[in-house]
């Protein structure tokens, strides 16, 4: 018997596919990502823009002494020092010359009186201050060439051994990903998510037969592939143009993007326990910059946490991104495997746990 | 009890709508579509719905009035499944809201009040979204065609204007083929045109079989378009009947409205002088 009340003609499916939906709630909203102005600006833009700077600081590097020599000058010590490799010298007016000592503009100033080198710096500049022995060896010599001694009892040999060579992009570039990922995974998850809470969205979608945690799961899958791409936006970038090196070539990379999959999963976490414990973009705001400024200056983002006092160091060095950094840190720089890293995935792995277990009590879809 | 129901109904086809509408709730042993019962919802301290019961028939337009505040979003959203009630029952299309949820989504429709869509994505994709979420096939742009925003394909939400907001809201309420469609304050700030297609498009959604519930403020409207009303206030049901029997029944009690012969209203006026072509451009 066919029945007014409880027909299931023509119904749609009261548990449709969940597969198809989460297809679609990540493509959709992967879609939307995409579209908008302000998650590529800040997601794609703005890391590729800070690496470029660290790329130029790190290539100012050591340019060797410039020193001033007092007109007048001449004999076998300048003729000495003007063939010291690294040594500049530029003639000029006593005066004119200190002063430009003074403002660190050259790192010493030069006088040849008969058998005297006289040689003035600047002691609160460090590089004036290694300038004496860089004329000391040339005095030394001219001197040992005076006293008629051609074959030194002793000898100096210098030899150099090929180390990494290690460049500020080296440091800055694995912090770049940690905070681009940082960022997604906390800005983009409370303010995407709240709007979509408060327009409604959410309710509407929740009006349907699919399951809540279909609809998370799809926007987690979207924001780690917008947090994927970041990453190999900014290693390709750093690889093509500021010579970033991958100890191990492509298992690194692959290494790199798998721990940058991990600590988005963390910090969405935490993204979706601010998006459910907050009713509006404005509590929100503060909360998730009160979670991520400190991170980004405290976790070794822009430098080493070992310059902080020690009293700061533990707490920088227990937050989440900290760790995160270090362990990109290690594999990308000293090619460390994913073992050698665990601890700090470790203690990730604690933070992803308590973020999640915070957000599960707090959420609130509408 | 959702079995209860089954017993003794006629064949769906054998049912018109007069007489669905001249069978009062409960009495004939037709199956109402919507049944609640001792329905009670409290926030806090306040009692958003203070144990109401109704049915709607099937096929009917079921209007729901109220003042602001008296319960009327609350009571959708129970039947919606999107709230839990503190008491009562509610079955819809013979399965119970409270036990089957997910029953009940496939079989309505929804348009929440002053609800959005998701952003930066066009029309289209949005009914990709929606037909997914409802695991239906559906060919979006006849969807589109047929509520007249086959231009709009390629546009979002965000920049449409209030009836065409209104038009794609209630387009996304049909493609699970919904049994039964909630529409909560449809033509609120839409201007008299748009107001006028939108009483249109109900009624021929009406005549394809599906039943609607819709609040709304306008008594205008409840009384050309609804078949049958509730009055709530203060989340309890004040009154319930068709428009012209409650209009009767106040008439009964000796009520009487000085009468102001008018031949046309303002609205006529208005009408008459910007027609009734659409003005979503």
């Amino acid at each position: 018997m066919s029945s007014l009340a409880s027909s299931d003609f023509d119904a749609a499916p009261a548990h449709p596919s969940q597969v198809r939906a989460f297809v679609a709630l990540s493509w959709y909203p992967l879609l939307a990502m995409g579209r908008n102005v302000a998650t590529m600006f800040f997601g794609f833009a703005f890391p590729v823009v800070f690496i470029a700077v660290f790329g130029l600081i790190g290539n100012v590097g050591f340019g060797g002494i410039q020193l001033g020599l007092v007109d007048g000058g001449s004999g076998p010590v300048l003729d000495a020092v003007a063939g010291l490799p690294g040594v500049t010298l530029q003639p000029g007016d006593a005066a004119d010359l200190e002063q430009r000592l003074r403002l660190g503009r050259i790192d010493g100033v030069l006088r040849l009186e008969g058998g005297r080198v006289v040689l003035s710096v600047n002691s609160a500049s460090p590089q004036s201050r290694l300038a004496p022995l860089w004329l000391q060896g040339a005095v030394d010599r001219l001197n040992l060439q005076l006293a008629g001694v051609t074959a030194p009892a002793l000898r100096l040999v210098v030899e150099e051994v090929a180390g990494r060579h290690e460049r500020y992009i080296d440091f800055a570039l694995p912090g770049q990903i940690g905070m681009a990922l940082l960022s997604t995974g906390i800005f983009g998850t409370v303010f995407g998510l709240i709007f979509l809470k408060k327009s409604l969205v959410l309710k509407r979608m929740f009006a349907t037969p699919v399951r809540g945690l279909t609809i998370l799961l799809g926007q987690g899958t979207a924001r780690l592939a917008i947090a994927l791409l970041q990453a190999v936006v900014i290693l390709a970038f750093g690889v093509a143009f500021f010579g970033f090196q991958l100890p191990n070539g492509v298992a690194t990379f692959l290494l790199l993007l798998l721990l940058s999959a991990f600590g988005l999963v963390v910090f969405l976490g935490f993204g979706l326990f601010i998006a459910g414990w907050c009713a509006s973009e404005e509590a929100a705001g503060p909360i998730a910059n009160l979670f991520t400024l400190p991170q980004f200056l405290l976790s070794g983002t822009f430098f080493s946490t070992e310059v902080f006092p020690f009293w700061l160091r533990p707490i920088a060095d227990s937050l989440p991104l900290s760790h995160l950094n270090a362990a990109m840190r290690a594999v990308a720089t000293e090619g460390a495997d994913l073992v050698a890293v665990a601890p700090q995935l470790a203690v990730l792995a604690v933070w992803g746990v308590l973020a999640y277990v915070l957000a599960a009590r707090t959420f609130r879809w509408y | 009890m959702a079995g209860c129901y089954a017993l003794a109904v006629p064949s769906q086809g054998s049912v018109t709508l007069a007489q669905a509408e001249s069978l009062a709730p409960g009495e004939s042993g037709l199956a109402p579509i919507i049944d609640v019962r001792g329905l009670r919802k409290r926030f806090g301290e306040v009692v958003a719905v203070d144990g109401i019961s109704f049915a709607v028939q099937a096929g009917e337009v079921f209007g729901i009035l109220g003042p602001n505040g008296a319960g009327k979003t609350t009571t959708l959203e129970i039947i919606e499944t999107l709230q839990r009630p503190n008491e009562g029952e509610v079955f819809v299309d013979g399965v119970d809201a409270l036990r089957q949820p997910h029953r009940v989504k496939a079989r309505i429709g929804v348009q929440l009040q002053a609800a959005s869509f998701y952003p930066q994505l066009s029309l289209l994709q949005l009914i990709g979204l929606f037909a997914a979420l409802y695991g239906v096939r559906v060919d979006g742009r006849a969807t589109l065609r047929r509520f007249q925003l086959a231009e709009k394909a390629g546009a979002t939400f965000q920049q449409l204007s209030g009836g065409q907001k209104q038009r794609f809201s209630l387009a996304t309420t049909l493609l699970n083929r919904p049994r039964v469609i909630f529409l909560d304050e449809p033509t609120t700030g839409l201007d008299p045109q748009a107001r006028r297609s939108l009483w249109e498009t109900i009624r021929e959604i009406q005549s394809e079989g599906t039943t609607v519930v819709l609040t709304t403020h306008y008594m205008e409207e409840a009384e050309l378009l609804c078949d049958r009303l509730a009055i709530m206030d203060r989340g309890r049901i004040l009154s319930t009947g068709s428009p012209r029997a409650l209009i009767d029944e106040l008439l009964a009690t000796g009520f009487r409205k000085e009468v102001v012969r008018q031949d046309a209203s303002l609205e006529d006026v208005f009408i008459s002088l910007t027609g009734h072509g659409l003005r979503d451009e």
